[in-house]
This record gives C-alpha cells, structure tokens and sequence, in this order.
C-alpha cells in the first residue's frame, strides 16, 4: 500500500484533488488542518502505476500544468511513500488511554484491559459522535470537582447541563449521587448518552432540553452541577444555573477560555455565589463556585 | 463544551458501505478518530442512497470526537448514472459517450440544490449540463 499525498492551500484543493483522481480512478482524502489552515490531499494505492519516479515526475508536471490555469496550489509539496501494513479499525485506539480521577473513577474505553483499584469505579467510555472522553481539560476538572464534593454516606443529587457522551452523569452515578439528571440540546448527543448510560447500567434521568426551556425533570434544585458549556452561554444563563443548586450546592463550570474567565467568575459572584477554587489547563479556565447557606 | 476543531476530512464513500480499509481507515485513524464507530454512523445515515457515492465532510474535535455531515453525491456520478456509462470521456471535445436529457439534468439539479452555488434552477441546469458537456456527454431537450 502506497500513501501519494500533496500538500497545498485552499485555492490549489479542488484541482489538486482532481489531478490525484484522474491518476488513481478514485476521489482522494483531503484533510485540512484547522491550526495552520495547510491542506492535504491524499490517495491511498495498493500499486503504484509505474515506478514511483515516473509517477513523481507526472504529478509535478500535473501541479506546473495547475498554474497556467491561473490556480496558485502552493505550496504543493509532493510525498510518495509506503504505508506500513496496518490494522486501521484497531490502531487508531492508541490515542485513547485510560484516565483515573482522583484515585475514585478510572475511565476506560471499553477495549481497555486495566483494571480498577480498590474503591475505585469504572466508567466505559468509547469515543464517538458526542464530546467527552476524560481527555479534555474541561471534562476532566469537572470530573475531578465530581469526586472532591462526593461526601460519602451522604444523599447528593446531581445535574450536568449539556451531558454530552454522558461521561460526567455516568461517573456520577457511580460515585453514588442520586438522583442523577442530565440533558442536552443536541438530539444526537441525547442518543450516544443513552446507550452509555445503558454500558454502564447506571441510572441517569436523560432529556433533550437547553437552558432556556429546561424539562421539569432538572428544574431541581442539586447538591452538585455541571456545565460544561461555553463562556456566552454561562454568561447569559447564570441566573438560571444558579437557580438549580440547592444552598451549600457546589457548581463546576467549564469550556471557558483562560481569558474569558475572570468575566464568568464575575457574573456567577454577583448572581450570589462564592467563588471556591479554579484551574488554567493549556488554553482552558475552569472553576468551581458554592452558593452559601443562608 | 467548548468545541476546538484540530481538522476535517473529506472523503467519498458508497452509501451505506463504509469500512476500515482505506481510504476510510488510514484517513480517520491518522487523526485518531474511531474509525468504527465513524463507519457504522454513516452506513446508518445513508443506507437509503445505496449505489451512489456520497461526500462527507468530518470534523475532528480536540478531544478526537467527532461530528460529520454528507452532501449530495457529485455530479459526475450522477451524471454517469443518468447516461448508463461508467466512465467519461478522456477526450470530451471529440468524443462522446453518453447522452442525459434535459429532465434528467433539472433532476439532478433539484437532487444537488442544497450543495450548489447556483441562484436559480436555471443557473443549476448550466452547471451540471456544463459539467455533463465536460465529460462528453450530450444534453439533449
């Protein structure tokens, strides 16, 4: 197998992905890289037609014919290379390693062999369709603030505003919260949390809802919250937020730019609760506040 | 949460036939997206269109979840079905290989809309009679 790739800009894409599919009978795959905005075009050949020089030397002339049709492909950067025998519906889950929070939750895919220490509780999670594996530095503080606020022996109830994959209300089941409530604006988020809330065979009261029409079933109000959302929804719903926690209740609230957060620690002191601890992890801010008892 | 896009991938797969090899495979898996899990959303998404090849559109998040989106399927291989053929013409000026009526074209124009630039199913019809023209098959009335 063969990996023949052009590296090109956006005005150079649709050309360049047709000259590789004049050559190969195929459409290529084209990849564009969201930080440098460089994109990639390849085709992927079990033989290559002719001897890799030959097939060099006609797609160079391919790329030189591009510019007399006015189209600037550069920096169109040709590789030809072999592609190592791979089984691909198994190796890209190497990226995915197991998490444990705290010493309390271990979070694995579910083709993970580790095993959970004492006390610790399993959550399986495959990544897929919906956000949240552990691995966001987001998810993972709200994670983190899950297990700190869990008080043993104590009856706490739980809400995550925007569950996702369903990855916080999962490990808050298992941590011993209850009742559980979880919902989400995104219909597809909805279905990709039921069927890991069914892997996990834990309870977890699941609606397709947003902030501004929340479902009878999360009006509450909770010992702890989630919202892992983005700085513009937390700013404009933060009286609402505030609204679902019991006094004493703790709010963990995430997906904030490390710029954007002294603006929400701000909103969320002046809706009346105290401002607890936060965390800067790469480019992410996120925070927990309490709503004190009166 | 807070969405950060690392990429997204193009590719063109048979409807409702995604699998692991490549291109599907080494394209999503380089970018450490469940390749699996990618195939079964989509064969699910399109297993109504079965025979046509179906662009899709994949964005890669940060934390290698993804999400993805399917266009029309292109032109040409609407064209080609249209026509009965199974490949263009290399020399299109010269040669023909197949004719499309003007129905057949305003059907595909209508099939396309959402994907086309095109203001007007007029506008539509010149692209895809253009493109139909550029593989050398006649648009007849």
């Amino acid at each position: 197998m063969w990996q023949v790739s052009i590296l090109t800009g956006a005005e150079g894409e649709e050309a360049v992905s047709q000259l590789l599919e004049r050559a190969f009978h195929e459409a290529p795959a084209v990849f564009r890289n969201e930080k440098n905005g460089a994109i990639v075009v390849t085709s992927y050949v079990r033989r290559l037609p002719g001897s890799r020089r030959a097939l060099a030397a006609a797609l160079r002339q391919g790329l030189d014919g591009l510019r007399q049709f006015g189209l600037d492909a550069r920096p169109a950067r040709l590789t030809i290379r072999p592609l190592a025998r791979e089984n691909w519906a198994e190796s890209w889950k190497r990226h995915f390693q197991p998490i444990e929070v705290r010493g309390q939750l271990l979070v694995k895919p579910s083709w993970s062999r580790r095993r959970a220490r004492p006390g610790q509780r399993v959550v399986i999670l495959d990544p897929g369709l919906s956000f949240g594996t552990g691995h966001h530095p987001t998810t993972l503080f709200c994670l983190e603030q899950l297990a700190r606020c869990r008080q043993p022996g104590q009856p706490q109830s739980f809400l995550d505003i925007g569950a996702g994959s369903g990855i916080l209300a999962i490990a808050a089941a298992k941590l011993g919260y209850s009742p559980v409530v979880a919902f989400d604006c995104d219909p597809e988020a909805v279905r990709v949390c039921r069927q890991n809330v069914k892997t996990n065979k834990v309870r977890v009261r699941l609606a397709r809802a947003d902030l501004q029409r929340l479902p009878r079933l999360a009006r509450g109000p909770y010992d702890v919250v989630c919202a892992n959302l983005i700085s513009d929804l937390l700013l404009a719903r933060a009286q609402t937020i505030r609204a679902l926690l019991k006094p004493g209740g703790k709010l963990a609230v995430a997906g904030i730019l490390g710029r954007e957060f002294q603006k929400v620690r701000k909103k969320f002191q002046q809706s009346g609760l105290t401002f607890v601890r936060s965390r800067l992890h790469k480019e992410w801010k996120s925070g927990l506040f309490a709503l004190r008892f009166t | 949460m807070a969405k950060k896009i690392t990429g997204q991938i193009k590719l063109q797969i048979p409807a409702g036939q995604a699998n692991p090899a490549p291109p599907v495979g080494p394209a999503l898996g380089q970018q450490g997206v469940n390749i699996m899990g990618f195939c079964k959303e989509f064969n699910a998404a399109t297993k109504e269109q079965a025979g046509l090849i179906i662009p899709v559109v994949i964005t890669v998040y940060q934390d290698k979840s993804f999400t993805f989106i399917t266009k029309s399927p292109p032109a040409s291989v609407l064209l080609k079905k249209a026509a009965g053929i199974a490949s263009g013409s290399k020399v299109p000026n010269k040669e023909k290989v197949g004719k499309v009526t003007r129905k057949q074209v305003l059907e595909i124009v209508k099939m396309k809309a959402k994907d086309l630039n095109s203001t007007s199913e007029e506008a539509g019809f010149r692209v895809i009679a253009g493109t139909a023209r550029s593989m050398g098959i006649e648009v007849q009335d």
